[in-house]
């Protein structure tokens, strides 16, 4: 046997070595983008594409994302604030836009999503901290103001009533501003992505040779995840009672608010909807967290191409049948 | 000179040692430790490495405090109502997030293979 047939079979096993180490070097990093906006943190990852054009594309990314928060954001001076302090007007197309999907979902969810629940979050006023919660009388009185069906909308002339209610798009235009950054990502070249506004995420193709692993939160241990997934391409957005709440004489008192009761919904910890586009999943998954795990998960079911997983107020963890087939479960 | 034996028990040894480092290298990766952490205020981001200490973050409702450990860190202190972010509790895994949204400060664990690349909540 020749010298080299006899070191053929160490030199393979170097090769291999080398093959795989080189595989598994951290190497290339995507490039991550973080900044405050829309009353939260937004972070941009791309992958694989040079670094210039990945800043550039997540420039346009951020660039649609505060375009939607100057103009839809509930504070003095924007455009929906004016809206609702004029009870109506004409308004933008992306501001008609939105007030169309949102009316849309309050009809489809009977109102378990509503956009003009805006005198229950003032009255509830959550993120000021602990304080006693309102009398049952308040709670009456703002529910008065409450009610999608008397919102006409003309999509047309972009022509709003408010009538007499005022609107709040936190629960859905965040979805809508996600789905706009995803948009000025793709224009901008880069197809391997994640937009992740305050852990409401688009995920769009893969980081490198494995996909994009998501971890969804445990709502009762921060420390932990519920799951780690690797999801299809589209948006993962999860409501949960631990994001904004204060705990008063032993009780939670949280920001997702049932408009039919007026007060905290109840029925589940968490849920998380997989969607193709954000705007869907961020109202349905506060509509699903407003109808509780049994009729939220019905409602699911019916939505064509829609799946969710959602933890029950005791913890059971109950998800759609298809959800294991858009968000498989990662493990390494 | 060239021995005539066609393989020896040494070239066995060589052999068994590489396709042992092929195990490892093809053995499923754990997640690390954080090797750094990414501080973020309305000034802009800036990283700083594990043992940094006490910082102190300025923000639009006061003064958020962060200590930052050799194997983990976490919010301290903040000026905010609900605290969420002290209850976040200490970051040992790249990948995690602390946030303080009313002062604008957040706390992120970095890493080259974190356990994942976002958190859903």
């Amino acid at each position: 046997m020749t010298r080299l047939a006899r070191w053929a079979v160490p030199l393979a096993a170097v090769a291999l070595v080398m093959a795989y180490a080189s595989g598994r070097r951290p190497g290339a990093e995507p490039f991550t983008e973080t900044r405050f906006l829309m009353d939260t943190l937004v972070t941009v990852t791309v992958w694989g594409t040079p670094e210039p054009d990945a800043r550039a594309a997540e420039e346009r990314a951020f660039a649609a994302l505060a375009a939607v928060d100057q103009e839809m954001a509930r504070v003095e001076g924007t455009p929906l604030w004016e809206l609702n302090r004029a009870g109506g007007g004409r308004v933008s197309e992306a501001l008609a836009s939105v007030l169309a999907d949102a009316l849309a979902w309050a009809r489809r969810t009977g109102g378990a999503f509503d956009p003009t629940v805006a005198p229950l979050l003032d009255l509830w006023d959550i993120p000021r901290g602990p304080h006693p919660p309102p009398s049952p009388l308040a709670v009456d009185a703002a529910l008065s103001q409450v009610g999608w069906d008397r919102v006409r909308l003309d999509p047309g002339r972009r022509t709003v009533d408010l009538g007499r209610t005022r609107v709040d798009l936190g629960g859905i235009a965040k979805g809508w501003a996600i789905d706009r950054a995803a948009e000025a990502l793709r224009a901008a070249g880069a197809s391997d992505f994640i937009v992740n506004a305050g852990g409401d995420l688009y995920v769009a193709g893969r980081r490198g040779d494995r996909p994009w692993r998501v971890g969804i939160q445990h709502p009762r241990n921060q420390n932990r995840f519920l799951r780690v997934v690797a999801p299809m391409e589209g948006a993962l957005v999860t409501s949960g009672d631990y994001e904004r709440f204060y705990e008063w004489e032993g009780r939670r008192f949280h920001h997702i608010l049932d408009p039919r009761t007026g007060r905290p919904a109840r029925g589940c910890q968490s849920v998380t909807v997989w969607a193709p586009t954000a705007v869907d999943a961020d109202a349905l998954s506060t509509a699903v967290f407003v109808l509780g795990p049994e009729e939220g998960l019905r409602l699911l079911e019916a939505q064509p191409g829609v799946e969710g997983l959602v933890v029950a107020a005791d913890g059971t963890v109950r998800e759609t049948p298809g959800f294991a087939r858009v968000a498989p479960e990662v493990r390494w | 000179m060239v021995s005539r034996r066609a393989f020896t028990p040494w070239d066995a040894l060589v052999v068994a040692a590489l396709l042992g480092l092929n195990l490892i290298a093809w053995a499923p990766g754990r997640p690390g430790r954080p090797t750094g952490y990414r501080i973020t205020s309305q000034a802009g981001s800036r990283t700083v490495p594990p043992g940094s200490g006490r910082i102190e973050v300025p923000g639009p409702l006061g003064t958020t405090v962060i200590e930052v450990g050799k194997r983990s860190a976490w919010i301290v202190e903040g000026p905010c109502p609900l605290r969420l972010c002290v209850r976040t509790g200490a970051l040992a895994r790249p990948g995690r997030v602390a946030v303080c949204l009313p002062n604008r400060v957040a706390l992120e664990a970095l890493g080259p293979e974190g356990e994942v690349d976002a958190v859903g909540r």
